[in-house]
């Protein structure tokens, strides 16, 4: 099952029963982020900003100017929009606090967050009124035990986080039918750091990954079984050559905006749409759709000293190419030894579409249009 | 929206760069309408993307997201400012 984390109006002001939504700053069906301002409410005597607890693509359930009640949901984020509507429909009610319910508010919060029943929950006061303390204590005792001896070593902290929960059901998903195995290849960067540095003094931004994106696109309809995935024993091949890239901001959000028809694109239309796509994922105003349908993905890290970068390919992919952070290195050239930038692809794919042969080729196609065509 | 001098608008587009590009080991005043991504190092594809974040907060603007690559020199962010303050 999918999870999704319901957007919980939280207790602001210890007598405020109720807060006003005085409007959305995540549109309805935005990509965000945990920690991303979502919304502002306001109570009887201050104004405050909500955050998201988790990323995913967030769906309202209540409008600007509503008056609702601490521990309401008002939206829910999920892994896609379909997941986040469907949860809000079957829960939304549930999860409303009513007067009289047995439960603080706080508890009601607790319990949507995590997905809970009340109905589950036993109180504990003599009161009846189920506190926060009750919720936690049923969450802590319905995680699944751990072997025995190993409890002492551990404390639990809850359910994975949805968004992070999505990312590892997908790739664990697609990984389950692939027969995974990787091929590298090294390319010298001479021709593409002369091209990146003229265009960044023309005043346009371009970097080795949208050259490396542009190579992909023209290397890739040679290809088509890097293209193409087997699901269910059937086999599948993209219709088109759209490409996702791995982009991760200075806070270490990570997203993968799609580029569509990337072998009909220029070099200056990829360094354009990269970056249009990466500053709304940023946003947060990019769209679920925006993320969706990549036939093959792009994973560059920077981190210095990286050599090798073996990824995994998301479902409905069979390939993925990582590229290592540039270094210099001794190579031949023109019948002399030269210290050259160079960098390392990394093509993970399933052997059950393509050998190493094929795969070895790609690389090879894709680093001679780096090295000789990169324009 | 109130005015600004081409001066104070450079001097806080550098006050940006500086904060984003990671431009410790560079003198602010080496930084003028000349300069372009080329002349700093650390003025990548994704630092370029936070300075373009931070400008838009400073400036209290919201760029075109499809222009932002051709606003790898100093003289087309001013530019763009401009141009956003004004409408």
């Amino acid at each position: 099952m999918e999870t999704v984390t319901p957007l919980v109006v939280p207790q602001v002001n210890v007598n405020d029963e109720t807060v006003r939504l005085v409007r959305w700053s995540a549109l309805d069906g935005a990509i965000v982020a945990a920690g991303d301002a979502v919304c502002d409410i306001e109570t009887t005597k201050a104004a405050s900003e909500m955050t998201s607890d988790a990323g995913g693509v967030l769906v309202h359930s209540a409008s600007a100017g509503d008056q609702v009640a601490v521990g309401a949901v008002i939206g829910a984020i999920g892994p896609t929009r379909e997941a986040a509507a469907a949860f809000l429909a079957a829960r939304v009610t549930a999860a409303r606090p009513v007067a009289g319910s047995g439960a603080t508010p706080k508890a009601t919060a607790l319990a949507a967050q995590h997905g809970v029943s009340l109905d589950q929950v036993r109180a504990a006061g003599v009161q009846g009124a189920i506190k926060e303390s009750d919720v936690r204590r049923f969450i802590d005792a319905s995680a699944p035990a751990l072997p025995a001896g190993l409890a002492k070593y551990f404390v639990h902290e809850g359910a994975l986080p949805p968004f992070d929960a999505a990312v590892a059901g997908n790739l664990r998903r697609s990984t389950q039918g692939l027969i995974l195995t990787s091929v590298d290849m090294d390319c010298r960067l001479g021709p593409a750091h002369q091209l990146i540095k003229d265009a960044q003094a023309s005043g346009r931004m371009v970097s080795l990954l949208h050259l490396v994106i542009a190579a992909v696109g023209r290397a890739l309809p040679a290809f088509p079984r890097l293209t193409s995935f087997v699901w269910e024993g059937s086999l599948y091949r993209h219709t088109a050559i759209d490409i996702a890239f791995v982009a991760r901001s200075a806070d270490g959000k990570l997203f993968t905006p799609v580029l569509r028809a990337v072998d009909q694109l220029s070099l200056a239309d990829i360094a354009k749409a990269s970056q249009a796509a990466a500053l709304r994922a940023m946003r947060g105003s990019a769209k679920a759709e925006e993320f969706e349908g990549a036939a093959f993905t792009i994973s560059q890290v920077l981190v210095p000293g990286t050599t090798r970068v073996v990824a995994l390919p998301s479902f409905g992919q069979s390939a993925i190419l990582g590229v290592s952070s540039e270094r210099t290195a001794v190579a031949w050239v023109d019948g002399a030894a030269a210290a050259q930038p160079m960098v390392t692809f990394t093509l993970s794919y399933d052997h059950a579409l393509c050998d190493g042969v094929y795969a070895a080729s790609f690389l090879a196609e894709l680093v001679t249009v780096l090295e000789t065509r990169a324009s | 929206m109130s005015t600004m001098s081409r001066s104070d608008m450079l001097a806080t587009v550098r006050t940006c760069m500086q904060a984003t590009l990671k431009l410790s080991d560079v003198d602010a005043a080496t930084i003028n309408s000349e300069t372009t991504a080329a002349h700093l190092p650390g003025w990548t594809s994704m630092a370029h993307l936070e300075l373009v974040l931070a400008l838009e907060k400073q400036f209290g603007v919201m760029f075109e997201a499809e222009e932002i690559a051709d606003l790898a020199s100093v003289s087309a962010i001013v530019a763009a400012v401009g141009r956003e303050r004004a409408g």
